[in-house]
């Protein structure tokens, strides 16, 4: 394995609430369910602990190894390599994706004149060197960092309870039941089936038998803590300003009086963010390395990082370009990473299991 | 070799880091920004757009504080445009500086224009991320927003916050509709109801116009977002029953003991509910307040402190409370046929399946449904005494 | 401005050729950092001169729209 680095299940866990907060923050695909975007949202999170569990599983079954080793182990060395090529694209992408979404709140909500690469640099720079300092570091600072970015968070929910008008709930299911589902289809592929990306961060955690159990506490919080901001957002704003606004609780914030709130919802967001990219690119470090066999990732810091960088300026040319295909193609986009080639994966193994045992 | 190396990157990124969070890309030092406190759209007479923007002098406001100076505090620009946009920009050939809306909290909009539509104007303040959804807007009858924001004010350096201070009571006045722009907006989008703002208009036309001398006591109605008529000051105090924005209102009713004169009955706390059912596929609309009130102030003489008395005195405040209600409904069923309170809107959230075959009438069906108003008062109290003082 | 991009790609050179020189397998390491760092350069240039590549999330929508035949 690569670089003996061990976290503990309070790192794990941490990492992934900052991760699985990651973009969510602020923007969710539930909010095409107008007022019924709680229960798309409820339905969507759900479907996270099967799909957390899947991946869970597939890890406690091969506890040393990454997701592109098992990959090699159950396809064989050529085609396990050729699909671990296809996940390294899509950890890239991811990371890509994020940081446009990052950048892009940035200069809507803030920096309205600085131009959308430098702020995407300025952090990407921050980033390369945490990964050059390796996942123990990281987690160290995960430790430190999301439990302040929860504060915040909880902080803020609070201050603006007092706009809820629970009215705005109703009327119930106008549009049907079935967009209700198809709504929380998105809401599961973003952000629940991206903790894809920890089938190559599992492995390092230091006591295994704990995974199911961090896994599902981290899904737990995190899910609680968007929820609650999905329906703030909800309540104060009606459902159809929810679903026109490009950055929904940039509004709700705006809306406390006094000190000017706005600045912390940034805060999060970078946090939050920082840590989805992180683990994306290190998945993808990891992976480049054992693909090509070779002992350690640190080379390739850079060039990665470039990579995600480029990508993130690559993929869209506006903003409403970004929420569109985010809400309509990235859902069907990542099935096959997310639910089919993991399934596929699960039961192979599983078969495996039945045939080894019995041929002893 | 390694020790330098490590000591070199950390400066550049010390510098780096200090570099970009001193100076953003778009710095404006305070003294370049001109800041916007009250915003004023109009009509003009050719059909476009008029912007009237009110912008703090913070040397003057600084001054102030020491000497007295005959200055006013702020500016008055005004320009012109086919957008609200364009004449925002074109605001920088009269202003010296970049506008900065943050701080805009006050948005008044001239007759002329409400009554093409005031959608235009808010899609603009909603669009920018400047301007705070939160800020007051008021609608300027029978003149333009341009010569309310050109008023001084004796008792603020800057008008617009004296208008804000007097909304800002309107629930202890029980006088004015106090609305911001994101309550107009979600109440625009909405199937099913109609906003109504508060008004402000001129009394008498002078050289100098004082904010004091201005009347702030009506309602604007609009259907849709077009404005459609007015509600006078006793409407208006039936609107704000109706919509739960009553915190303390005032009803002189006559002295049971002495037909002549008058007591006073303060109203303390008020709860106002509408409510749409549908029984028996008949639409049955109904309002009901309650509300609790204490004797104010007691003209003549007599010890009203019976339960006899008492109930008089609360019948003949509900019935008062019931008139300002009787009235405002009839004006917005008969003559504007619009339905500010929002029955429409209860259809729509808790009768979704009926409000779906009904809306598009509703204006009609609003105008011609019959409305059951409940109010209760309970008088609590006469104040720190009984019976009155009495002149022997 | 294409000035700077290149600066910045050798900037990167700069740090990781001694980091290059220490792993083992020195010649994989190269190429496939040499693949990495070129990939990323050649569509920045091609950004900059807005020459732009099809976005992969244009060839993402194609295939999913097939695939899926809406």
């Amino acid at each position: 394995m690569i670089r003996n680095e061990r976290i503990s299940p309070v790192q794990l866990s941490f990492i992934m609430i900052g991760f699985i907060f990651g973009s969510s923050a602020i923007i969710t695909p539930a909010v095409s369910a107008y007022q019924d975007a709680w229960l798309a949202y409820i339905i969507g999170w759900i479907g996270g602990y099967i799909l957390i569990g899947i991946y869970a599983y597939i890890s406690i079954l091969n506890p040393s190894k990454t997701f592109i080793e098992i990959l090699k182990d159950v396809f064989g060395k050529y085609i396990g390599s050729i699909i671990g090529i296809f996940y390294i694209w899509y950890f890239l992408h991811l990371a890509g994706l994020v940081f446009r979404n990052l950048g892009e709140f940035m200069i809507v909500s803030i920096y309205t004149e600085t131009p959308l690469i430098f702020i995407i640099i300025s952090i990407a720079l921050v980033l390369a060197y945490s990964l050059k300092k390796g996942l123990e570091v990281i987690a160290r600072v995960g430790q430190i960092i999301v439990p302040m970015m929860l504060i915040l968070v909880i902080s803020i929910f609070l201050l603006v309870m007092g706009h809820y008008e629970v009215k705005n709930l109703l009327p119930f299911l106008e549009h049907g039941f079935l967009k209700v589902l198809k709504v929380s289809f998105s809401v599961l592929t973003f952000p629940f089936g991206e903790t894809v990306v920890f089938l190559m961060i599992f492995p390092y955690l230091n006591d295994k038998k704990d995974l199911f159990k961090t896994s599902y506490i981290s899904l737990t919080v995190i899910g609680m803590i968007l929820l609650s901001v999905v329906m703030s957002n909800l309540m104060i704003l009606g459902a159809d300003m929810l679903n026109r606004q490009i950055f929904p609780s940039h509004i709700t914030i705006s809306l406390i009086p006094g000190i000017a709130v706005e600045p912390f919802i940034a805060i999060n967001l970078i946090i939050a963010a920082s840590m989805k990219i992180t683990m994306c690119l290190y998945a993808s470090l990891i992976g480049i390395a054992q693909l090509f066999g070779l002992d350690d990732y640190k080379p390739f810091i850079n060039p990665v990082v470039a990579i995600a960088v480029v990508i993130s300026i690559w993929v869209y040319d506006s903003l409403s370009d970004m929420v569109r295909w985010a809400g309509e193609i990235y859902p069907y986009y990542v099935i096959p990473f997310q639910i089919i080639i993991p399934l596929l994966v699960l039961i192979i193994l599983k078969i495996k299991r039945r045939d080894g045992s019995s041929a002893l | 070799m390694i020790k330098i190396n490590k000591i070199l990157i950390l400066l550049l990124m010390i510098i780096f880091n200090v570099v970009i969070f001193t100076a953003c890309w778009d710095n404006k030092d305070l003294t370049e920004k001109a800041f916007v406190t009250a915003v004023g759209v109009d009509r003009t007479a050719e059909g476009k757009v008029q912007l009237t923007l009110q912008i703090v002098k913070p040397t003057v406001m600084k001054a102030g504080e020491q000497g007295i100076p005959e200055e006013e505090a702020f500016w008055v620009f005004t320009t012109v445009g086919d957008t609200i946009f364009e004449a925002a920009k074109n605001q920088m050939t009269a202003v010296n500086r970049k506008p900065f809306y943050n701080h805009a909290d006050l948005m008044v909009i001239g007759e002329e224009f409400a009554r093409d539509g005031i959608m235009d104007a808010l899609d603009f303040w909603e669009r920018n991320h400047e301007p705070r959804l939160g800020s007051d807007i008021i609608i300027a009858k029978g003149t333009t927003a341009e010569e309310i924001l050109k008023a001084k004010s004796d008792m603020e350096k800057i008008p617009s916050l004296h208008i804000k201070s007097i909304l800002k009571n309107s629930k202890e006045l029980a006088k004015v509709k106090k609305v911001t722009i994101i309550d107009v907006l979600k109440q625009l989008i909405q199937p099913g109801v109609s906003p109504a703002i508060g008004a402000i208009e001129i009394v008498e036309k002078e050289d100098l116009q004082k904010i004091e001398d201005m009347k702030i006591d009506s309602t604007a109605v609009f259907k849709g977002d077009k404005l459609v008529g007015w509600l006078n000051a006793a409407q208006t105090r039936g609107l704000l029953f109706i919509q739960n924005e009553v915190r303390n209102a005032v009803y002189n009713v006559d002295n049971p003991l002495n037909k002549n004169k008058k007591v006073a009955i303060e109203i303390l706390d008020s709860n106002g509910k509408i409510d749409a059912q549908i029984v028996e596929w008949k639409l049955i609309l109904s309002i009901k307040i309650d509300a609790v009130g204490n004797i104010a102030d007691q003209q003549g003489k007599g010890d009203l402190t019976t339960k006899e008395t008492f109930k008089k005195l609360s019948r003949d405040v509900e019935n008062a409370i019931k008139t300002d209600i009787k009235d405002v409904l009839s004006i917005a069923q008969k003559e504007y046929k619009s339905d500010i309170f929002g029955f429409g809107e209860v259809m729509y959230r808790r009768h979704f399946e009926y409000w779906k075959q009904i809306k598009d009438d509703w204006a009609d069906i609003f105008s011609n449904a019959s409305i059951e108003i409940d109010v209760n008062v309970k008088i609590r109290g006469t104040g720190i005494i009984g019976k009155p003082s009495e002149v022997r | 401005m294409i000035f700077g991009l290149i600066i910045i790609y050798i900037l990167i050179l700069i740090f990781d050729i001694p980091v290059i020189l220490k792993t083992n397998n020195r010649r994989k390491t190269i190429i496939i950092y040499s693949v990495l760092l070129g990939v990323s350069f050649i569509i920045s240039i091609l950004l900059m001169l807005e020459k732009m590549p099809t976005t992969p999330s244009i060839v993402i929508e194609q295939i999913v729209k097939t695939v899926f035949m809406r």
